[in-house]
């Protein structure tokens, strides 16, 4: 590899360039920067910004795989039941090369495929687009953190989206969520879930409903006796008997439940959340706080309860699974740059983003799914939260410096 | 003896540490010289020219800001080059020492402070906030005395306090004058040693812990209204040998340290001496010699390729950093990182290499509480960090800039994932802040 190391160095354009950026990302994607420190400290950390965003990228892996695994289970259970041999849409000779035959479990790992890619390299080519434009007029480096933005969003797509939706969904949040007030690290709304919610009250006949949560319903139609509808769109209409007629509690943990790509199995979210706070890239405090916050806001609910609301009886140990709670919790909430910054700042922060899902998704009428408000809701507070902690350790230290 | 428990902190451990005093070795360099960079807000007079002839400990320049305080030389000889910088600024004065002779006498004065002067020693108090040398004939209410060990390679400072431990005691007890109310002798190990008046303290923690700021706020916060200054264990040893021996005493133990070094050892050498000459024949490879510790610590040109004023440590690390092919799949096994994002973290080496790379682009902050985890001071390390970047004066003042100095802000550039340099941005916020308060 020492002639494209070589090649690298040798055509390293001036700082001036416009493409220098450009330059620099492609190789930093291939070697390490060769740089060496100035100043007074010599030696540093071997952890770099691109490290941190490529463990969130692979901590992401698992609920990719099973959302492909699982969306491919209900798409072809609903095409076995419906007694389709097509999906009715585009994708449908992709499906044919491997076949329809629900049992088997390559054939639900590649439909699943067939219908994730298109979506994931959709947004991350538009995604990508859109931060290397703007890194390329506005001369700042471009930041691998639209690698995680691009890949958190195509998870929280339902399986069918439009494409042309998803670019307009992954390009207003990277646009309007994070380059608009100068990239990663300046912005305060998260990038993917500001994008999210755009295409959520843009496009609400194809992000949400009963229709849209198994690949192909929304293409061959409605069937008697069947619904696609998520565990939690269920409960929002029929409370806690009504998922329970659906869907057990281990199903919904363990993620054999139709919904979002990337959200179905709390229990391998929570793995790769372990796997973060672990790492000390994700904020257990922020985690611990969220869950506490849930924990607390939803046995009030059950306590107070309500005759004409079934979701008030909905226990904390289901608002945990299902909807998109654990995948909001591991990757959305505990990102640092739109989370409050201290660590007092962090348990507030956490613990307003689990009383705020709780609220929307019970009391809440029009929407069935909260986490995606919640956190948005909770970025807008973290600079005051933030403003308040350091508030009341400033005054101390400036009584004590001033005596 | 008191106990203190301080969390937060970071020791790197790299190759390359000095554990004992086995192989201590004398080294009188032909080349010394004093840096400027050292002083804080001092304004020269220069009052020799190239060429001159000085004495041991005679005046080379005054600071105009504190008059009557001039810097001495450390050794007698002919001075060799005044070097400048940007703009003409004085960077550093090159002294030839002539022979080895014996240290000249010096006359010991009623006044502690004016005999302290007169042999070049005032300067080992610095006063807070700004870490300035203090105002001539003056005293404070609070003296920290520093012996922690404040890095993983150096000696350990009780090791050579115990061995010069007379010189030490007498230090101390001509330090316990200046101090007007308190004066705390913190470490890491108990010392065996009592002064009327000095207050011991055993801090237990680790890295920066052992910082003079961690110290201040741990025990007796700044206040406006109350000066505190601080001095390193060296400083105290070489008065208590200026007091005893009535003669002038520039030689210092430095630990010569990391990776690089094929020899870590102890050795005996004068202030300011070349880094060049002490380093000789132990450096391995294209090496960058730091005049301190590996994160803070400072290296340069020919002008400035000597032992600063205050660090007791000499830290070879290579300087031939290298790319690294898929960098950001790498497992990681031998490289050291305070997350636990590689193999290493899992396997825990004792030790690690390390060369000058940044390890990584310069990208936009992005806290993900690494700065919190490893913060041993009183303040909201992001927001700190951040206010730093901006150059926001105002915050910086409200979130405690002035119960920090710039070496404690050494182990957050280390742990930045966006490879801020934070050493810098606070001695140039600083530089502003002094700019204003002092005119």
């Amino acid at each position: 590899m020492k002639f494209l190391e070589n090649f690298f160095d040798k055509n390293r354009p001036p700082k001036d360039r416009w493409y220098f950026y450009l330059y620099e990302v492609v190789q930093n994607f291939f070697f390490s920067a060769k740089v060496a420190t100035t100043g007074k400290t010599h030696i540093r950390d071997r952890l770099d910004v691109q490290r941190v965003m490529v463990v969130v990228w692979l901590a992401t892996f698992p609920a990719m795989f099973w959302g492909m695994y699982n969306m491919g289970y209900f798409g072809l259970d609903y095409m076995d039941k419906g007694g389709f041999t097509s999906t009715g849409d585009w994708h449908n000779w992709l499906i044919q090369l491997a076949g329809t035959d629900v049992n088997n479990h390559f054939h639900r790992f590649w439909f699943g495929l067939v219908y994730f890619v298109p979506i994931y390299v959709t947004v991350f080519v538009v995604g990508i687009a859109c931060e290397a434009i703007f890194a390329t007029i506005r001369r700042h480096e471009i930041n691998e953190g639209a690698f995680v933005s691009t890949i958190l969003f195509s998870l929280s797509c339902p399986p069918d989206i439009p494409l042309w939706q998803a670019a307009t969904g992954i390009a207003f949040g990277i646009v309007v969520g994070k380059e608009f007030f100068g990239g990663t690290g300046k912005n305060f709304l998260n990038p993917a879930l500001t994008g999210r919610a755009f295409i959520y009250f843009a496009y609400p006949s194809e992000l949400s409903g009963d229709m849209v949560w198994v690949a192909s319903l929304a293409d061959n139609g409605a069937i008697d006796g069947y619904s696609g509808a998520t565990a939690l769109g269920i409960g929002a209409l029929e409370g806690l008997a009504g998922m329970q007629a659906n869907f057990t509690w281990g199903e919904t943990f363990f993620g054999q439940i139709p919904g979002s790509i990337g959200e179905t199995s709390t229990f391998l979210i929570l793995l790769a959340g372990a796997y973060m706070v672990y790492a000390k890239i994700a904020s257990w405090r922020i985690i611990f706080a969220t869950l506490i916050g849930m924990f607390l806001m939803s046995s009030l609910l059950n306590f107070v309860g309500s005759d004409t609301n079934p979701m008030f009886d909905v226990p904390w140990y289901w608002h945990l699974t299902i909807g998109s709670f654990a995948f909001g919790l591991v990757y959305m909430a505990t990102e640092p740059v739109t989370a409050a910054s201290t660590n007092m700042g962090r348990w507030i922060y956490g613990f307003a983003i689990g009383v705020l899902v709780v609220l929307i998704r019970v009391v809440n009428p029009a929407f069935p799914e909260g986490m995606m408000l919640a956190i948005l809701f909770a970025n807008l507070l973290a600079p005051a939260i933030d403003f308040c902690v350091t508030s009341y350790n400033t005054g101390k230290r400036m009584e004590r410096y001033n005596s | 003896m008191k106990k203190i428990k301080v969390k937060g902190g970071l020791n790197i451990p790299l190759h390359g540490s000095v554990d004992n005093l086995s192989n201590l070795e004398e080294i009188r360099p032909k080349f010394n010289a004093v840096l400027l960079e050292d002083y804080f807000g001092l304004k020269p007079k220069i009052l020799v020219k190239e060429g001159d002839v000085v004495d041991q400990a005679s005046p080379l320049f005054e600071d105009k800001t504190n008059p009557g305080f001039n810097v001495r030389s450390p050794v007698a000889g002919k001075v060799h080059s005044i070097n400048r910088g940007e703009k003409r600024a004085l960077v550093s004065i090159i002294i030839e020492a002539t022979s080895n002779d014996e240290p000249k006498s010096c006359e010991i004065s009623s006044s502690i402070s004016q005999t302290l002067e007169m042999s070049g020693l005032w300067d080992s108090f610095r006063e807070r906030p700004f870490n300035r040398v203090p105002e001539l004939n003056s005293a404070a209410e609070n003296i920290f005395i520093n012996c922690c060990k404040q890095d993983s390679l150096i000696l350990d400072p009780s090791v050579l306090i115990a061995e010069e431990d007379a010189y030490f005691a007498e230090g101390l007890k001509r330090v316990r004058e200046l101090a007007k109310t308190n004066c705390y002798v913190v470490s890491n190990q108990e010392l065996n040693l009592t002064q009327a008046g000095c207050e011991f303290i055993i801090i237990e923690g680790s890295g920066q812990t052992g910082n003079t700021s961690a110290h201040i706020q741990a025990l007796n916060p700044i206040r406006k209204s109350e000066k505190t200054w601080s001095i390193d264990w060296q400083d105290v040893i070489r008065i208590g040998k200026l007091f005893i021996n009535q003669k002038l005493c520039s030689e210092k133990y430095i630990s010569i340290t990391g990776p690089s070094c094929s020899e870590p050892k102890i050795v005996l050498t004068t202030a300011g001496a070349s880094m060049e000459e002490v380093t000789a024949g132990i450096a391995n490879g294209l090496v960058r010699r730091i005049s301190g510790s590996a994160i803070y610590g400072s290296h340069g040109d020919s002008y400035t390729d000597f032992l600063t004023r205050y660090s007791n440590q000499i830290t070879l690390i290579s300087d031939e950093p290298k790319a690294t092919f898929f960098n950001w799949l790498k497992p990681g096994v031998k490289d050291h990182s305070n997350s636990n994002v590689f193999l290493s973290s899992i396997f825990r080496p004792k030790a690690f290499n390390f060369d000058t790379n940044t390890n990584g682009g310069f990208r936009a902050i992005v806290p993900i509480g690494v700065f919190d985890e490893i913060n041993p001071f009183d303040i909201d390390p992001t927001l700190f960090l951040k206010s730093l970047a901006i150059g926001d004066l105002v915050a910086l003042r409200e979130l405690g800039i002035f119960d920090l100095a710039s070496e404690d802000m050494a182990v957050f550039s280390y742990v930045c994932p966006s490879k801020y340099d934070y050493v810098a941005l606070f001695n140039s916020c600083m530089e502003e802040i002094w700019k204003e308060e002092s005119s």
